[in-house]
């Protein structure tokens, strides 16, 4: 019991983390000027990383779901949800293969993910506008995400080290 | 740093003092390191990117259906305010646009369209490479407006339909779509 307690609370913890890394992400990007339509960072993936090894696979999909649907409520935009919806299940599923073939590190299952995202995304784009124009974007679009994906990945790391640091340490015995 | 005792998230039995109890600690520790592999992944997923460009360039010219007969054609918020039909050999063509208190010039000249003068603060459409190519656009989202070459006047109207569609979601940025070109 104490076991799962100390997972779902890990789990709130790390969706506020997405939460607000969406939201100071969404703040910051039009500053940014980056010439490329509906180009992000994707900083929450942070989150669904540490997730998908610290807690478990299941629960860094619930932080994925309810970031999406969250933005979702607080955004209003019908559009961006199919949109982040469609990236982010695809995100998901490649790290997750990319992390259980045990052959990549932190820095190729997020730009995976990032990669994912995007074609995630295009493919929603395609469907939504019935055209295929929206390809010409994928070459920009793909290169892109994978700088922001080992852009997500090194910022992972100190979490990592932390967490693993504070696994290790007495306090977490009581857990 | 203590003496690991046992894994914040691990299963029960792996609590006391078994060998393996902090395995997960080190594989979440050697993940941290980049790999041969990761890198492998990375030039390849970035090849792939840009290998597809011309297969979809070929995709999209097909779709056009080029007639022999190209077209260049100025949407604004969806509206279309002037179509050309563009070839190479022709004079210069000067189209302005003087609309709500935006202002922008398109010429039409022998190395395709472009945008020659905006009023736009991120200036994207003027650095934007001429298009001539069915299916390139040259797109300026902060006045709506989208240039674009279409390969045959008959399909020209299911055109305009398509290219709305992706600009709802542009927003504050202008670029090029196709021969990506930044400024």
């Amino acid at each position: 019991m104490r076991h799962k307690l100390s997972k779902m609370t890990m789990t709130s913890v790390l969706i506020a983390l997405a939460l607000a890394l969406a939201i100071a992400e969404n703040l910051v990007i039009p500053l940014l000027r980056i010439p490329i339509p509906g180009a992000k960072i994707g900083l929450s993936n942070v989150a669904v990383l540490v997730a998908i090894y610290f807690v478990g696979p299941w629960y860094a999909f619930v932080v994925m779901l309810v970031r999406v649907f969250v933005v979702f409520i607080f955004g209003g935009n019908t559009v961006a949800l199919v949109f982040s919806l469609f990236g982010g299940v695809m995100a998901y599923l490649t790290m997750l293969i990319l992390r259980n073939s045990k052959r990549f590190s932190l820095f190729g299952i997020s730009a995976g993910g990032a990669f994912a995202h995007a074609l995630g995304q295009i493919t929603a784009a395609i469907i939504m506008t019935g055209s295929i124009s929206v390809l010409f974007y994928l070459p920009i679009l793909t290169g892109f995400s994978l700088a922001a994906g080992i852009v997500v990945a090194i910022l992972a790391v100190p979490i990592f080290k932390a967490l693993v640091k504070f696994e290790n340490s007495s306090y977490s015995s009581e857990l | 740093m203590n003496r690991p005792r046992f894994s914040l998230f691990e299963k029960r039995h792996q609590r006391d003092g078994q060998p393996d109890a902090n395995r997960a600690s080190d594989e979440r520790l050697a993940v941290l390191k980049i790999r041969t592999t990761d890198v492998i992944l990375i030039v390849i997923l970035f090849m792939v990117g840009f290998i597809m460009l011309p297969a979809v360039n070929s995709l999209a010219n097909r779709h056009h259906r080029t007639t022999g007969k190209l077209e260049i054609v100025v949407v604004v918020s969806g509206n279309v305010v002037f179509r050309h039909v563009y070839d190479p050999s022709d004079e210069p063509v000067n189209f302005h646009w003087d609309e709500n208190g935006h202002s922008m010039t398109i010429q039409v000249g022998p190395e395709g369209a472009r945008v020659l003068s905006s009023d736009c603060r991120d200036q994207f459409c003027v650095h934007s490479r001429p298009i001539s190519m069915p299916g390139q656009a040259i797109v300026c989202a902060p006045n709506q407006m989208i240039v674009k070459v279409i390969g045959s006047s008959d399909d020209g109207a299911a055109d305009f339909v398509e290219v709305n569609g992706p600009s709802a979601d542009v927003d504050a940025v202008a670029g090029q779509i196709g021969g990506y070109d930044a400024p």
